[in-house]
Order: structure tokens, then C-alpha cells, then sequence
């Protein structure tokens, strides 16, 4: 671990912020709307979730790729002055550091609460898998040599790590799909997840090849959605509606060295998590054994294996018998992406990830369990298909996001009192 | 037979490598103060950060380092799947990557990562001949 992490220093602000609002609209295949109105009503729900109104934010954040709505509209379709706001470029691996910027700015006195959100037709308008960003720029530096060759998509340039893990470490597509597996049987239990139904290693692996070695089955889907969440301080927080989910650390875009170009520093079947996690762990004052669930990314299969073996979740190598131990599903030690994640309920760019995560820590997982007479759901933990997905008496979670292989950001949440 | 796929423009710091490529011949820059190969080409060397660049004829020599077969591909790359990419270790060091030749796409079992590989050129159009690597026969 660095020693250049104080752990007990108060001035990283350990449990200091808090999520206390989470909103999404339906993930779709065609929204039939605009991503300012995707937004606008994300935001809506997010803040409503909170039990606050429009006039209690007062700060905006959103990221994207130049394919969607900025803070301004958003703000005034629901009559709200901000004090602070800014729109980010990027997409995966943007959520965990944008909330990093919340707390900073909060902290700063620029604002007293943000609403992040991240509003896309990923599917209708600007897919990400290789149709659509990209292509129109001019090649220079590094895209001289990969858009020349007609490198345009995440899968196509991704894979050359996949296969050297296999090659390093005897990884295999067969272990890799299980992560399909898994988040398809969390899904199941999601009636938001835009694929619902069960799918199988043998399916995964009897789909047609992408990118060798991605299978069609390895790659997320791709939808349009609107989601959204609210940051605030931890005093803030404790007038809201729910319980807080408390953020213990997070870090954000934490790159690999030589980060124009990842592969010219190898080994090239390490991930930016092995930078990540000696920010994430110290500042957050627990280790990955400690947590009781996780969202690691999953564009595809094997982000999710290399992320959670990079930030320790077990020894390096060791990723392709993790995911497909049985570790990873809802009943197993630690659950991954139990909404279903970007494989299975909606392509976000990395933000579902984090609703899921608040819900659980709440304990209100909106699953199809019955709802009581205090308007919380009563969990019944049966896992089985179309059931509950409640991790039982979840403390802990940790996000890992992806952004490229030589780009990571993470965060640390805690159920809070 | 003419070019039909992206072709690349000669830039402010990749001039020499063009060149060298009509001749045949596999250019790279090299930091005159730690005597180490970068790629790709840039304005400084990215290892110890000097602006005193040379530019030196390579071996054309390297091994594969890892590979990917592109089933789906875009624009006029898509008429070429399925095709195999790979990073090459060049012999003088950091890597490139490429379109790999003299391997089967529909065979991957028979692709070995460290397999010995070299550069050859194609001509794309008056300005600018494209490097591949080809597996070398064992
Ligand atoms: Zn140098």
C-alpha cells in the first residue's frame, strides 16, 4: 500500500458525505424521447426519492459523451437556480469521481447538494459499441495506427487484454461467463432489467464471436435511460427520506501509467484498480475482505473478472476462479451487480451500479418482494427466479469502475444510522 | 488492386516514419539521451521526457504479444472480418499494434502469443505504404 495514504486522516472525509437519493427512468430499447427529458425526469425522481424538492439542490453534475442534455435545461425544466454545475466528457468510470467533485465542491462552500445524472439513448440515438462515437475525428497520435485498422470500438480495442489474462494466467471464456450467468439471474429478480430472463454458461459461449475472445453474451446490452443520484453532507442526509448510503472513499479516473497508451506498459493484463486500490482501501479504512457486496463494471464479462481481481478481492490471477465460484451470486459471500448491471438492466455508463448499491444498503431493494404496511419491502432472501435480490443485512459495498483498461475510478459505501 | 480501407495521414511527427515506410523500411524514433525506442511517434521521448529525438531504422523484428480476432468490425473494415490483430513486442522495444498476416482467423488455436513476426509494407496510395506483420514460418 502507498505510503502516501494517511488512513486515519480526517481531511479525506471518511462518512462525511452521503447518497441519499436514487432515480432512474425505465431502461429501454427506444425511449421515444429526448435525453433532456430523460434527465429531467431522473433528476426528478432522484431528489423526490430523497423526500426533498427541486429547491433544496443547488448543485448539478452530469457526464457524457457529447451525446446528451447539459445541467442548464435540466435545471430549467425544474425551476431550479444553481449554485454550482458542470457537465463532464467521459463515460465509464466518470460516476465514482464525480461524486468525489460533489463532496469537494460541497466542501468548498459552493454548494449545499448535488444531483449527478447521466442521460443517454444509448441505444436509439448514439451507440457506444462501435456504430457510433469515433469514427468522424481525424487520426492522429495512437488512432493513426488502431482507427486505421478499423479499431473503433470499446470491445475491439479491449480484447488484446483479455486474451494476454488468458495467456498470463490460464483464464478461460468458459470461467469468464459465468459473470453473464450470474448478473442474468439478478436480473431476474429486477423487473427494471431490460433482459430479464436466465441465460446460461453454454449460452454465453454458443453465442457468435464479437471479438474473439468475446462472445455476443460477453458484451453489455445497450439501452436508453435516464438515472440519476443526490449528494449531500451526512448532516443533510439525516433529514432525508431514507437511510443514507455514507461514503468511506472514493477514487476517481485513477490511471495506469503510460495512460495514452496502457499497452505500452505492461504487464497489459493489469488494470487501473491495482493503482486504485491503494487510494480506495486506506482511505476508506477497510480492506476488500470487508465488503459484503460489489459492482464491479461490466461492459463486458471480463471487466468485471480483472477489476476485482486487481483491487484484491483475490490473488492476482486468481479472477477467472473467483467469478466462477459461486462468490459473486445473490447467497454467495460476496454478491456482484445484483441488479443485473450493465450486462443484463441497462447500459448507463456506470451509474446503475451505484443505485443498486444505495438501495441495498437501505435494505429496500425493489424487487418483487411484498411491500409492508411502513412502505418498505419484507424481504424474504429466496433467491430463486423472479424473487428477492436483498442481500441480507448488508453493511458494506464497494463500486469499481471501468472506464478503459488503463482507467479505473471506485467508492466505498457504508450503511449509515 | 487499390486501397480501399482508412488510410492514414502523414503528420507533424510521424513524417520520417512515412517515408521511411515507401522505402520499406521500419523507422522509429529514438531518445538520443536514454537511447531508448518509443512508439508511437511523438514530439518528446515519453520515457525520460528529452525533446532530442533521432530516428533509426528498425529490424523489423518482433513477436506477438497478444492478439484479438475481429469478427464485428465498422466503416471498410467490416468487408475484412473476420481479421486478427495483435500488439507486437517490436525487437527494439514498446509495442504496435497491427493487422497480423500469414495467420488463419477461422484457426486461433494455431496463433501463439511470442511467436516471431515481421513488417511488411503495403501501398495504400503515392504518399503512404501501411505496415502489417506477418508470422514467420518455423
Ligand atoms: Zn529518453
Amino acid at each position: 500500500m502507498s505510503g502516501e495514504i494517511e488512513a486515519d486522516s480526517p481531511r479525506y472525509l471518511r462518512g462525511k458525505y452521503a447518497i441519499v437519493g436514487v432515480g432512474e427512468t425505465e431502461y429501454t430499447r427506444g425511449s421515444g424521447c429526448t435525453t433532456r427529458a430523460l434527465g429531467t425526469r431522473a433528476v426528478r425522481a432522484a431528489i423526490e426519492d430523497a423526500g426533498l424538492t427541486p429547491g433544496d439542490v443547488d448543485g448539478m453534475l452530469s457526464y457524457s459523451f457529447n451525446d446528451s442534455t447539459p445541467s442548464p435545461a435540466i435545471a430549467g425544466d425544474l425551476g431550479m437556480r444553481l449554485d454550482f454545475h458542470m457537465d463532464v466528457y467521459g463515460g465509464g468510470s466518470s460516476i465514482e469521481a464525480l461524486v468525489g467533485i460533489a463532496i469537494g465542491v460541497i466542501e468548498a462552500g459552493m454548494c449545499k447538494t448535488v444531483v449527478i445524472y447521466r442521460a443517454m439513448n444509448g441505444f436509439s440515438q448514439v451507440r457506444i459499441g462501435g456504430t457510433g462515437r469515433g469514427r468522424g475525428s481525424a487520426m492522429s497520435g495512437n488512432g493513426l495506427f488502431s482507427r486505421g485498422i478499423g479499431m473503433v470500438s470499446a470491445a475491439q480495442m479491449f480484447c488484446h487484454s483479455f486474451m494476454r489474462h488468458m495467456y498470463d494466467y490460464g483464464t478461460t471464456p468458459e470461467q469468464v461467463a459465468h459473470v453473464k450467468a450470474i448478473h442474468s439471474e439478478h436480473a431476474s429478480n429486477n423487473p427494471k432489467a431490460y433482459y430479464s430472463k436466465r441465460t446460461t454458461v453454454d449460452e454465453v459461449l454458443a453465442s457468435r464471436m464479437i471479438v474473439k475472445p468475446l462472445h455476443l453474451l460477453d458484451c453489455c446490452v445497450e439501452t436508453d435511460n435516464g438515472t440519476a443520484i443526490v449528494v449531500t453532507c451526512i448532516d443533510r442526509a439525516r433529514d432525508c427520506r431514507h437511510t443514507p448510503a455514507v461514503i468511506q472513499s472514493v477514487v476517481g479516473r485513477c490511471l495506469k501509467p503510460r495512460s495514452d497508451m496502457h499497452y505500452q506498459s505492461g504487464p497489459i493484463s493489469t488494470v487501473a484498480g491495482r493503482y486504485a486500490r491503494e487510494i480506495l482501501w486506506p482511505n476508506a479504512g477497510v480492506g476488500p475482505e470487508d465488503i459484503e457486496m460489489t459492482g464491479s463494471y461490466d461492459a463486458f464479462t471480463f471487466t468485471t473478472m480483472m477489476q476485482l481481481e486487481d483491487y484484491g478481492f483475490c490473488k492476482k490471477g486468481e479472477g477467472g476462479d473467483y467469478v466462477s465460484s459461486g462468490i459473486m451470486r445473490l447467497g454467495g459471500a460476496r454478491p456482484n451487480n445484483t441488479s443485473g448491471g450493465h450486462l443484463c438492466e441497462g447500459y448507463t455508463h456506470g451509474i446503475n451500479m451505484v443505485i443498486e448499491n444505495v438501495r441495498q444498503l437501505r435494505h429496500d431493494v425493489d424487487d418483487g418482494c411484498p411491500v409492508g404496511t411502513n412502505g418498505k419491502r419484507r424481504h424474504t432472501y429466496d433467491y430463486c427466479e423472479g424473487g428477492c435480490r436483498q442481500v441480507e443485512g448488508v453493511e458494506l459495498s464497494a463500486n469499481l469502475g471501468w472506464g478503459t483498461p488503463g482507467m479505473g475510478s471506485a467508492m466505498v459505501m457504508a450503511r449509515g444510522s | 488492386m487499390s486501397y480501399t480501407l482508412p488510410i492514414p495521414q502523414p503528420g507533424t511527427h510521424t513524417r520520417p516514419f512515412w517515408e521511411g515506410a515507401k522505402a520499406g523500411k521500419l523507422m522509429l524514433p529514438r531518445c538520443q539521451d536514454c537511447n531508448r525506442v518509443h512508439w508511437y511517434p511523438r514530439h518528446l521521448c515519453p520515457k525520460c521526457h528529452s525533446d532530442n529525438l533521432e530516428w533509426i531504422e528498425a529490424s523489423g523484428e518482433g513477436t506477438i504479444h497478444t492478439y484479438a480476432v475481429q469478427h464485428l468490425a465498422f466503416g471498410p473494415w467490416a468487408a475484412e472480418a473476420p481479421y486478427v490483430t495483435a500488439y507486437i513486442d517490436l525487437k527494439e522495444g514498446d509495442r504496435m499494434l497491427t493487422v497480423l498476416r500469414g495467420v488463419d482467423a477461422g484457426k486461433p488455436q494455431d496463433i501463439r502469443i511470442g511467436a516471431a513476426v515481421k513488417v511488411e509494407f503495403e501501398l495504400a496510395n503515392d504518399d503512404v505504404h501501411i505496415p502489417f506483420w506477418r508470422v514467420v514460418e518455423e
